[in-house]
């Protein structure tokens, strides 16, 4: 059997050759509708025209008619959909006087009695447009709002999916993914840089009192009018302290312009001389790094509240540093099993939110589309906006087509 | 749709071919009246060559009786195909517009 046919053509009486030739060839790939073809001619023609001068006139030339022809397996059947307003042809009307004679025959209105009288069952909906049925041959009225009504491409109904994430939501997406993330790792970076901080600080200052203790028993020993360097005193005093400690750090004494005057480290060439301006004051501690493996701890020697050398302490480095490693690593994880939760939360959360909102954006789009091309018998929707375009765009059309 | 007009003993003949429709039926209609003298003349349609006629086509038909009928001019049409036929029987024109079976006849009752 012939497959459904449909035809748009636009409200003019010159598109009438145009179904003609249409209704031709759907009755030759269809044998059983050629019986009922002239009646078809005439049956679309009548109503074609009644549309066309009555249902649209020329205020909506080229509003859209739409023909469909569903084949059936005795005959066939015929739909008319158009947007004019709402007419029955059936029951709204003329009913010609066939009996009454010439003379008082009024010109017109016999369309719609041939009309009823070729078909042989017909109905008239009128939802958002007319659409009229008409059945030639024995079949029943067809449904054309299930299947059949999909074969129009025009009128297939707006189908958007409800959920929808397109750029809109990729963009929000990433936004709300940035902050998390971001606050995150911010806050990891902050963290490992004071914790760093603090760790140095504290195991810089680990032998602080040891120092302390030292260059006030060196300033002690140096009696009235002796001098550091003159003294075997300081020496023994930090080669006892640094044999206390097993060998913990080293300890050097140098006077004011930088000298050094006694050592218990063996290589002391990359230790720059005392500058003055950055010697501690009296009574504090000097803490800084030499390279990557030693802290350096300095105090100034007093002899009597003057100061009279500095005493440095050094002490390896590497064992504290070799732990910010691990407690970069340990931040990370802290971080990742932070964000474990909330991104998967977040991506969805954000997907049936905002995917929603821009489901219904692309739905609301297609319809005012659609409706901004009169070529629909409606617009598909009750939203008054989609209403208002569709009804302007077809003024508009109709207002080109005049002209 | 083809019109030929021809004058049989003072009998208009209006030979017409192929569709009277809504596209068609307003020419029709002129060519035919433009040849109906100020006083009227006798007219016979033959449409044996017609396929297809409308309600536009009758509608055509009908203003040419009218106005044939003012001036008690005779109308008659002949030689009605099959559809064509079944158009005027359920219009019921064949009971306002004479229709005869053969041009013959028709132009034998127009000359009486």
């Amino acid at each position: 059997m012939a497959e459904t046919q449909r035809l748009r053509i636009g409200s003019s009486i010159e598109n009438l050759p145009e179904v003609v030739s249409w209704i031709e060839s759907f009755c030759a790939a269809h044998p059983p509708a050629s019986d009922y073809e002239h009646r078809l001619q005439l049956v679309a023609e009548e109503l074609l025209m009644n549309t066309i001068i009555h249902g649209y006139g020329k205020e909506r030339e080229n509003a859209s008619i739409w023909l469909t022809l569903v084949p059936q397996p005795e005959g066939m059947a015929f739909v008319i959909e158009d947007s004019a307003a709402p007419f029955n042809p059936l029951e709204d009307g003329p009913v010609p006087d066939t009996d009454s004679e010439l003379g008082d025959r009024p010109v017109g209105g016999l369309g719609v009695m041939l009309t009823k009288e070729m078909t042989d069952r017909a109905s008239y909906v009128r939802d958002s447009c007319n659409r009229l049925f008409l059945v030639f041959g024995p079949g029943e009225i067809p449904d054309i709002s299930g299947d059949d009504k999909a074969a129009g491409e025009q009128k297939d109904p707006i189908t958007s999916s409800p959920i929808r994430p397109r750029a809109l939501t990729l963009r929000i997406l990433v936004i709300l993914l940035f902050l998390p993330v971001a606050g995150i790792f911010a806050a990891g970076v902050l963290n490992y840089l004071k914790f760093e901080r603090i760790l140095t600080e504290t195991a810089a200052a680990r032998y602080d009192p040891v120092l302390r203790e030292l260059a006030r028993a060196i300033g002690d020993s140096l009696g009235e009018g002796l001098t550091l360097a003159s003294t075997r005193t300081t020496s023994n005093l930090i080669e006892r302290s640094v044999a206390q400690f097993d060998g913990a750090f080293d300890l050097v004494v140098r006077d004011l312009d930088g000298g050094a005057l006694f050592s218990t480290r063996e290589d002391d060439g990359g230790v720059n001389g005392i500058d003055t301006a950055s010697s501690p004051p009296p009574g504090a501690i000097h803490h800084e790094s030499v390279g990557q493996e030693l802290f350096k701890g300095s105090i100034m020697i007093l002899q009597n509240g003057v100061p009279v050398g500095m005493l440095s302490l050094f002490h390896d480095a590497t064992e504290v540093r070799n732990e910010m490693p691990a407690l970069m690593r340990q931040l990370w994880r802290a971080g990742t099993f932070a964000l474990v939760p909330v991104v998967p939360i977040l991506i969805l959360f954000t997907l049936v939110i905002f995917g929603r909102i821009e489901g219904k954006l692309h739905k609301r789009k297609l319809t005012i589309g659609r409706a901004a091309q009169p070529d629909i018998p409606d617009p598909g929707s009750s939203d008054p906006l989609v209403q208002a375009i569709w009804r302007l765009s077809w003024r508009s059309t109709s207002k080109g087509g005049a002209t | 749709m083809d019109a030929r007009i021809s004058n049989v003993e003072n009998v208009l003949v209006a030979e017409i071919e192929g569709r009277i429709d809504g596209v068609t039926a307003q020419e029709f209609e002129a060519t035919v009246t433009s040849n109906i003298p100020e006083g009227g003349t006798p007219v016979v349609c033959d449409l044996s060559s017609v396929s297809y006629v409308s309600s536009a086509g009758l509608r055509a038909i009908l203003v040419i009786a009218k106005r044939l009928s003012k001036t008690e001019a005779s109308f008659s049409i002949c030689g009605l195909s099959g559809s064509v036929a079944e158009v005027f029987r359920v219009s019921g024109f064949d009971k306002i517009i004479k229709v005869h079976g053969s041009r013959e006849d028709a132009l034998a009752e127009a000359k009486a």
